[in-house]
């Protein structure tokens, strides 16, 4: 994490459908398809999130992954990869990232 | 490695716990009573990282605000006195580096502390002539946005005095397909969707998306609110009742009705709900189960959807392409009835509606497309 970036990077909370209280950490990369989760809580591969955060202004609730791979790194924070499985969300998650200003 | 790291604790015991804590991370801590205090130690030298013990005072907000302000890239890590997520992704929204949650063991303090510590800060280089040509670049960008700033002000200011005034659109295209309830909250509207089975919030000023709640297990076929709740009918007749909170906890649900209606209204003193394939209304008392009162046949053409407010009810008919208003005593009698301009595209199937601060909205389906759109309530 990058100490100019890091304010930038979306903070995220994340719940299992389990009966585990929700873990939280920052969205380091965002596409409609997949995005990168680094948190300091450990959560196995395979595991199903339901990710609320905010993009452009608007708030998304609930968005669907499954946790694809992960890695920890030498500071003991998880990098997560995650995949969108809601193909509605998905499209949403498009429209938001089209909408927001070019950098 | 620079390892001091500012610690800000008033409670004499958490601060002995912290300190045992940090010296077996290696960690040089020195230990601030209160935000004053450590504000103080800031001007002689700056720690590598700064923790402090939330729910203390000032609230945690205003020392992230203070930190800030003093010194704004040196990461500031709540310690949160219990597990809570929210709270900990609000004070990373705030400023907030990463949240220590409690217990504040040596194994949940040391990844936030490592990775605090070995934060990059401002990207060196050691090839000075890419950053020579990278300056280049930079003053002619700068020149050239002088030039295009001053060419687009000109631009602008001729067209916003020649050109005629643009009025704002009263009607909008959904991002989804499927829409089946709406309720005006605010400058919010919030409508329902079948397909993707979730919630909008949209902005009433542009009906861009502000939030989106996922309801996986239902499909919500119309809404109502109140003052203090949301009325969530289901595709299985079904109403629930839900609090307006940020996840629309569910609170309690009525038996299964027959037919399903599909459209639902609250007046202020009873519920009506309304089916649109019977044409039936149905007057409910308040309550958990909303019992039906009274069942009325719709008198106009054919029942698109209906809603209500403290005076009418208000139907959609997409027989006779029009707004038809009844009376909340009599629904089987019809005050008047006002063509809907909408109704041009044959397409056009009208599946929700809404009366609020003297309008009427409406959502449905228009060639495979989601729409919503307000017209101004009728005399």
């Amino acid at each position: 994490m990058n100490r100019n970036r890091a304010d930038s990077y979306i903070p995220a909370l994340a719940a299992t459908r389990l009966d585990l209280p929700p873990a939280w950490g920052r969205l380091t990369s965002l596409s409609p398809q997949e995005a990168e989760f680094l948190s300091q809580f450990e959560l196995p591969a395979g595991r199903e999130l339901a990710l609320d955060f905010d993009l452009g202004g608007a708030g998304f609730s609930a968005v669907t992954a499954v946790i694809k791979t992960r890695l920890r790194d030498k500071d003991g924070y998880f990098h997560y990869r995650l995949v969108f499985s809601d193909t509605a969300q998905r499209e949403l998650l498009r429209q938001a990232l089209a909408a927001l200003p070019r950098r | 490695m620079f390892n001091t790291v500012q610690v800000i604790c008033a409670a004499e015991k958490d601060r002995l716990h912290l300190r045992g804590v940090f010296a077996r991370l290696g960690a040089d801590a020195v230990f601030s009573a209160d935000l004053n205090d450590a504000l103080a130690v800031f001007e002689k030298a700056r720690p590598a990282a700064v923790f402090f013990a939330d729910g203390e005072e000032p609230p945690a907000e205003i020392q992230l605000r203070e930190f800030k302000r003093v010194a704004p890239f040196i990461p500031v890590v709540p310690l949160l006195k219990r597990r809570d997520a929210t709270r900990a992704v609000e004070l990373m929204k705030g400023g907030a580096f990463d949240c220590v949650h409690a217990p504040w063991t040596a194994e949940a303090v040391e990844p936030v502390y490592r990775k605090a510590l070995r934060l990059s800060g401002t990207a060196l280089e050691l090839d000075s002539n890419a950053l020579r040509s990278r300056r280049r670049s930079a003053a002619l960008a700068l020149a050239a946005f002088f030039a295009f700033a001053g060419f687009a002000g000109g631009f602008y200011y001729g067209f916003k005095r020649f050109s005629p005034r643009a009025q704002a659109p009263s009607s909008f295209a959904l991002p989804y397909a499927h829409p089946t309830g709406i309720v005006i909250r605010g400058d919010s509207a919030l409508v329902s969707d079948w397909y993707s089975q979730g919630l909008y919030e949209h902005s009433l000023e542009d009906f861009g998306i502000r939030r989106v709640m996922s309801l996986p297990e239902h499909t919500p076929v119309a809404m109502a609110a109140t003052a203090d709740s949301l009325w969530l009918a289901r595709a299985d007749g079904v109403l629930e009742k839900r609090l307006l909170d940020a996840r629309y906890t569910p609170v309690t649900r009525t038996p299964a009705f027959s037919p399903p209606p599909d459209s639902v209204c609250f007046d202020g003193l009873y519920y009506w709900t309304a089916d649109s394939r019977s044409g039936l209304i149905t007057r409910r008392m308040p309550g958990d189960a909303l019992p039906a009162l009274k069942t009325f046949k719709y008198p106009g053409g054919k029942l698109s959807a209906l809603t209500c407010d403290n005076r009418f009810l208000w139907a959609a008919d997409g027989a006779l392409k029009s707004l038809v208003k009844l009376s909340l005593d009599d629904p089987e009698k019809i005050l008047s009835r006002t063509e809907l301009k909408a109704y041009a595209s044959r397409t056009l199937k009208v599946t929700a509606v809404a009366a609020a601060g003297g309008r009427v909205w409406f959502a449905g389906e228009d060639g495979g497309r989601g729409t919503a759109f307000y017209v101004d309530e009728p005399k």
